[in-house]
């Protein structure tokens, strides 16, 4: 079995939050900026049907992947001055070690959690010496897992925020990939694409159930300018074009600049990666839901492709 | 626009004294079976070879100043001062004010700072060259500034910071440091390497600031290694008639395959491909300066220049 299964997911802070701390979240990212007159409809009513739907469109991931069982997992997520400072800030990176792990706050940010992740090492090297060697993408090369981030505690947060909101099965083997989803200059979204079709056609004889899935988005800038305000044409008609199975429409992303397409928004790229991993094996996203949240400071999307 | 390519190769005796060959030498071999060649280059012969190097430096010296850049693109490999198993980028380009290293060696006890070399780095004209290569497909590692894991006293590496020296005495021209992943496998295809020199040359044709590239790394060596000592001369002298007719192109598939001639200093042919694929792309071929298949460097040295003129 190739790549079989696709998902991707937003990883905002209020994903992973209990409801009564979405207030205080809320009005960290947006202190210093005006708010949209429609974040005021936001009622304690509206953000608990928010919040209903975030854990059942995570449960509909995981219920996919559940059904599907893979063998092996790729994740590909960015980062935020959490792995990497600025004397090595890679485009690319795929890191091939045994195992990876992040120091996570509890819940009620009480104490500290220690999540692992278990790494395929073996593929992960398969595929760092294909996409460099075969496929011309400059993937750094990293075999020891260390944070040298200002605020780093291991894995960023696009690893391990939705890992335990997806993965049941916590022994599940892992390929991570880190995309610079944040730090310009980045990835153009056309070989954000590429990169997906190389891991489709490399892996399209692998005898494994491989699932791929992609972190981040949908629009947001939390603390930039535009904190709290979200982009809705540009979500929803990037949702559309997924589900339409045109992920190649999305590559005019961040071919202009503007505040739209800075911060967050940048993590799309993730989602673009896995478009064109599940394109290459004919497959369209069902978008499994669409929450706008001005509470969350971000566009929360949903999607997962599915091959016959 | 893009001034001239230079192109020589990194071995430490070229930036020392030959009373001090053996000892590197010594630490460069380490051992292993030495070719016959090293007993046949009488101190006679090692005398000639250094007065050779700095006449190759000279040619290099006097095109650059012939030139007047306003930058210098720096092509080199990390050693593994910088870039540790944290993490090796395939190329990445230095954004900062300034980069530094040591020409002194930690493996050899020698202090780092007896002697540190700062070169002024070029960070508008780094930023503008490395938006434009990842615009055009190229996933480039950046770094803003120098945090060497592996040899935090020693800076970058001396092929950053040895030949900037000399060829540019005073450092008085700002430098675009690029560092190209030459040393951890997997690297960068020829085809990469080639395809990078050609989206350079189109990049700082865009720029009203002069500037020249120089790489510095190669020619075959296996430093450290089971060859060390030996110099595979076909291998170099292939090299140098290739650049010299043009056909960098040639280099494109040669890193697809496994061979312990493309591993070392052949592996850093990768560098002199960067400035060929660039000096080729506005019409230039190498003039080769010399080449030295130097026993007592273990390494064999060149020099070449894609002069402005052979266009």
């Amino acid at each position: 079995m190739p790549v079989g299964l696709g998902l991707a997911s937003s990883h905002a802070p209020v994903v992973a939050a209990p409801l009564d701390q979405w207030e205080g979240l809320y009005k960290r990212f947006t202190a210093r900026v005006p708010q949209p007159p429609t974040a005021l409809l936001e009622t304690e009513e509206v953000r608990q049907s928010h919040f209903d739907r975030i854990q059942n469109a995570f449960g509909s991931l995981r219920a996919r992947i559940d059904a599907y069982r893979p063998e092996l997992f790729i994740i590909i997520g960015g980062d935020q001055s959490e792995m990497f400072d600025t004397s090595n800030v890679p485009n690319l990176m795929l890191y091939v070690g045994e195992e990876a792990w992040a120091d996570v706050p509890g819940e009620q940010g009480d104490g500290v959690e220690r999540l692992r992740v278990r790494v395929d090492a073996h593929t992960s090297k398969w595929l760092l010496d294909k996409l460099v060697k075969e496929a011309d993408f400059d993937v750094a090369i990293s075999t020891e897992q260390e944070h040298l981030g200002p605020r780093g505690r291991g894995l960023p947060h696009a690893f391990f925020r939705p890992i335990p909101l997806i993965l049941s099965d916590r022994e599940m083997p892992c390929v991570l990939l880190y995309e610079n989803t944040y730090d310009p200059p980045s990835l153009s979204a056309q070989r954000c694409y590429e990169l997906g079709a190389a891991l489709a056609e490399l892996l399209k004889d692998d005898p494994r159930r491989i699932a791929i899935y992609g972190s981040g988005g949908l629009s947001h800038d939390p603390g930039g300018p535009r904190s709290g305000w979200i982009d809705r044409p540009l979500d929803q008609w990037f949702l559309s074009r997924l589900a339409e199975g045109d992920g190649q429409a999305t590559k005019v992303m961040y071919t202009f600049d503007s505040m739209t397409m800075r911060g967050g928004t940048g993590e799309m790229r993730a989602w673009i990666t896995v478009a064109g991993a599940m394109e290459a094996m004919g497959s369209r996203a069902t978008v499994v839901d669409y929450v706008p949240s001005h509470h969350a400071v971000t566009g929360l999307g949903w999607a997962y492709w599915e091959t016959t | 626009m893009l001034g001239p390519g230079l192109a020589c190769s990194f071995a430490p005796a070229m930036f020392r004294p030959t009373s001090e060959w053996k000892r590197f030498h010594a630490w460069l071999t380490n051992g292993a079976p030495q070719p016959p060649q090293l007993a046949e280059e009488t101190p006679e012969a090692v005398e000639a070879h250094a007065a050779r190097i700095e006449a190759g430096f000279g040619a290099l010296t006097q095109e650059l100043s012939d030139y007047r850049p306003d930058a210098l693109v720096l092509l080199a490999s990390d050693n593994g001062r910088v870039f540790t198993g944290v993490q090796v980028p395939q190329f990445a380009t230095f954004l900062g004010d300034e980069l530094w290293g040591s020409t002194r060696y930690q493996e050899l006890d020698e202090e780092p700072e007896d002697d540190i070399v700062r070169l002024a780095g070029a960070p508008d004209l780094a930023a503008f060259v490395q938006r434009e290569l990842v615009r055009r497909g190229f996933d480039m590692s950046y770094s803003k500034q120098l945090r060497p894991l592996g040899q935090p006293e020693y800076g970058a590496a001396p092929a950053f910071v040895c030949p900037a020296r000399v060829l540019a005495p005073g450092l008085r021209v700002p430098v675009v440091p690029v560092f190209v992943n030459a040393r951890v496998s997997p690297m960068p295809s020829g085809r990469r390497c080639y395809a990078l020199g050609q989206a350079l040359a189109e990049i700082l044709d865009e720029r009203s600031e002069r500037v020249a590239i120089l790489a510095c790394g190669g020619l075959s060596h296996d430093h450290h290694h089971e060859r060390a000592g030996w110099i595979d001369e076909p291998f170099d002298r292939w090299l140098l008639d290739t650049f010299s007719r043009g056909k960098g192109r040639s280099l494109e598939g040669i890193f697809d395959l496994e061979s312990d001639a493309l591993r070392g200093g052949g592996a850093e042919a990768r560098l002199w491909t960067i400035v060929a694929g660039a000096c080729e792309a506005v019409g230039r071929r190498a003039r080769i300066v010399d080449y030295i298949p130097s026993y007592h460097a273990a390494t064999g040295l060149g020099f070449a220049i894609w002069s402005e003129a052979s266009a």
